[in-house]
């Protein structure tokens, strides 16, 4: 499995949103986003990112293939790796990064993830990015 | 000799755009305008702007698209004014870097001055919410009415037309029918735009409490008026709801500044001189002369000198008076730089018990005005509430719920459910109290210096306890809403509450309505300008902005500020 993979799998297992790992439709998109924010995060957390999607990756190795599912998150919790703080911050970063497209450093600086309009906090709460309306005047009128 | 300019106006916010606007249609002057500030006004600008401030944790900041100028490292703005007494007087200064702290304070201040200003072309109009809202006849007279505060030397009458004339100017949308008469505040023309429509969430709000007895007042859910447009309208677009008016309207749907800046630098006989920073006003035989300026962009730095037969003062409430207080000038009343005010504002936030979907439409479309009068001021401060769109507003961002779920230990399937859920029901309700006059309330000249040597604002404030009753009543009235609406307010930490035991202080917030300093009033021995905006000590020195306003009543300052803009810029014209 390649770095990529592993990432977009893990991203799926940690926030939730399993179409990170399986929408084809999205690929692209999703796959442009990962390694946007794979770097971002490697740039930070260059020690304890790698050890988790080590974890991730010797549980994802198995045959068959495990389903993402809270079933596998639950396994990945218990890997010895989720003992270290660090690794804890990591985990919890890539959700942050890909709900809002920003994430806090070890010592709790706020930095942005680069990729604003892409959260995955807008499609959820039924509204556009803030800022980037692309709707016409009145639409706030509606139950979305 | 150096050219003589017909008028000098010091500052290119929505005052002295809106006065060198009047006055060029009034005649044909030659009008420089000087400004400390040295962004474009074009779409381009903009656009950087909003590029400026991707990241979540800036939005709803005021000055986050603009910290990036390099006018703030020669006219910065109070960038860390919303910080506590504490954390602003003990942050270390960084001079130079643009990111220094601006304020100042007198050893025997209680309060921190939190409210901001953007120091650029336009003003903070970029960076304003866009509300609209007149003064209500009462509020002129708050003295004679209720033995607190002061009384304006002018009325809600004499100003009305001006009123109507300044709503056109910024493209204000309302509801005529909701406003006319309210507390006798008669409406002589309609507005420019109907109203802002109202969101989902309002509707929602409304069905819940229109009509309703809260502790003994009947409250209505009306449209705010709000210089935001309905329809296309002075060649600015409809608004597109991107829910980001603070800290820009990414599409100018929102009036700001600029746009008459715009129209004004298309006249040859007009000119708009930026990186300007205005040190001295010269007078001589009671009239002003000269006024010397800094222009930053020169390395290093170069004075210059600009004569003026007539001088406007349009730097709002705190460089205005520091400028006068400099040139040690209109101050035989003793009355610069006091009186200072703000409107003292507090929200509380709750989750209401469907989903209201907020973010979507402008952070703000309604509120409830019937809190703005009633006998009770001769006690305490009354307030204008707005109703949110914009979740938990300045208490807690959309991204604040990640962190609480994840601390939690959520990870997987559960989250993206959890996440809907507590943002689409995010509500608030703040309130924004009136400031009475005082003149122990005040801004000086601090020993300490900015970048270009000038001295720094140093302040000495009190919210004292008009405000604070004022305060404690909006909080009753903002949970016994909750209540009604059968809203669930979060317990602290999420929700703040009013008392803060550690500061033994109120947790208020700003509004960054910066009013009083140069107050107007008929008696010269205790106020700065006269009924049309005039120095009572000078012949040609006029001044503009809420820094002339007597009283802050609960209205947001910009209309009247407006309306008075216009107001002297025709008395100008008329003793030219």
């Amino acid at each position: 499995m390649d770095k990529r993979t592993a990432f977009m799998e893990l991203s799926a297992l940690l926030t939730g949103v399993y179409g990170i790992a399986s929408d084809s439709q999205n690929k692209l998109l999703y796959e442009s986003t990962a390694d946007e924010y794979l770097r971002r995060l490697m740039g930070e957390f260059s020690a304890p990112l790698p050890k988790l999607l080590d974890a991730y990756q010797r549980l994802a190795s198995a045959s068959p293939k495990p389903a993402i599912d809270d079933a596998l998150l639950g396994k990945l919790k218990a890997e010895p790796e989720f003992a270290d703080p660090d690794v804890v911050s990591v985990a919890k970063q890539i959700v942050n990064i890909w709900y809002f497209s920003q994430f806090n450093t070890l010592s709790g600086t706020m930095v942005d993830g680069g990729l604003y309009e892409r959260g995955l906090v807008w499609s959820l709460i039924k509204a556009h990015p803030i800022g980037y309306s692309d709707r016409p005047f009145g639409y706030w009128t509606k139950q979305p | 000799m150096a050219h003589k300019h017909d008028v000098v106006i010091i500052g290119s916010g929505v005052a002295g755009a809106l006065c060198a606007w009047k006055l060029s249609q009034l005649g044909n002057y030659h009008i420089l305008i000087l400004e400390a500030g040295d962004n474009a006004i074009t779409r381009a600008q903009r656009i950087i702007f909003q590029n400026n401030m991707d990241a979540q944790g800036n939005r709803g900041d005021m000055f986050a698209p603009y910290n990036n100028l390099k006018s703030r490292i020669f006219a910065p703005a109070p960038e860390n004014s919303q910080l506590e007494l504490e954390d602003q007087r003990d942050k270390p200064n960084q001079p130079g870097t643009g990111k220094e702290k601006y304020y100042d304070y007198a050893d025997i201040t209680k309060h921190a001055f939190k409210a901001g200003y953007n120091r650029m072309v336009g003003g903070s109009t970029w960076s304003w919410r866009g509300n609209c809202p007149r003064y209500l006849p009462s509020d002129f007279k708050l003295k004679s009415l209720y033995g607190v505060g002061r009384d304006w030397p002018l009325d809600y009458n004499e100003l009305e037309p001006w009123y109507c004339d300044a709503e056109w100017e910024l493209g204000v949308s309302g509801n005529h029918r909701e406003l006319d008469g309210l507390f006798g505040a008669y409406r002589s023309r309609p507005f420019p735009m109907s109203g802002i429509p109202l969101t989902y969430s309002d509707e929602q709000i409304k069905k819940r409490i229109d009509g309703e007895d809260v502790l003994g007042t009947k409250v209505r859910v009306v449209t705010t008026p709000q210089a935001r447009n309905s329809a296309f309208f002075d060649g600015r677009p409809a608004c597109e709801g991107e829910s980001n008016c603070i800290p820009l309207c990414p599409i100018q749907a929102k009036y700001d500044a600029t746009n008459h800046l715009r129209r004004l630098l298309q006249k040859p006989q007009i000119e708009l001189r930026t990186a300007a920073v205005v040190t001295q006003i010269e007078q001589r035989a009671g009239r002003v002369t000269e006024v010397r300026y800094v222009d930053w962009r020169a390395n290093p730095p170069k004075e210059h000198t600009v004569r003026a037969t007539v001088v406007v003062l349009a730097a709002h409430a705190i460089e205005s008076p520091k400028i006068l207080r400099m040139s040690n000038l209109a101050n035989s009343s003793g009355q610069v730089g006091k009186n200072l005010m703000d409107h003292v504002q507090f929200e509380l936030i709750a989750s209401f018990p469907e989903s209201l979907y907020p973010f979507r439409g402008p952070q703000s479309v309604t509120g409830l005005e019937d809190f703005r009068e009633g006998d009770f001021r001769k006690d305490r401060s009354a307030f204008r509430m707005t109703i949110g769109n914009d979740g938990w507003g300045r208490t807690g961002s959309p991204a604040s719920v990640i962190g609480r779920l994840l601390d939690a230990g959520k990870f997987g399937s559960a989250l993206p459910g959890e996440i809907e859920d507590q943002i689409t029901r995010m509500v608030r309700l703040s309130f924004s109290t009136e400031m009475l006059a005082d003149p122990n309330n005040e801004v000086d000249l601090s020993p300490k210096k900015d970048a270009l040597g000038i001295p720094r604002p140093r302040f000495k404030f009190d919210i004292g306890a008009y405000v604070e009753a004022g305060l404690r009543r909006g909080m009753e009235v903002s949970t016994e809403l909750f209540k009604i609406m059968g809203a669930t307010i979060p317990p602290p930490p999420l929700s703040k509450p009013l008392d803060n035991a550690a500061t033994k202080r109120m947790n208020w917030n700003t509004a960054a309505h910066i009013m009083g300093t140069c107050i107007m009033g008929d008696d010269p021995k205790d106020s700065v300008v006269n009924r049309w905006g005039k120095a009572h000590d000078l012949e040609n020195l006029w001044i503009i902005g809420s820094s002339v306003f007597p009283t802050s009543a609960t209205s947001n300052p910009t209309l009247t500020l407006a309306a008075l803009a216009l107001r002297t810029a025709a008395a100008i014209d008329r003793e030219m």
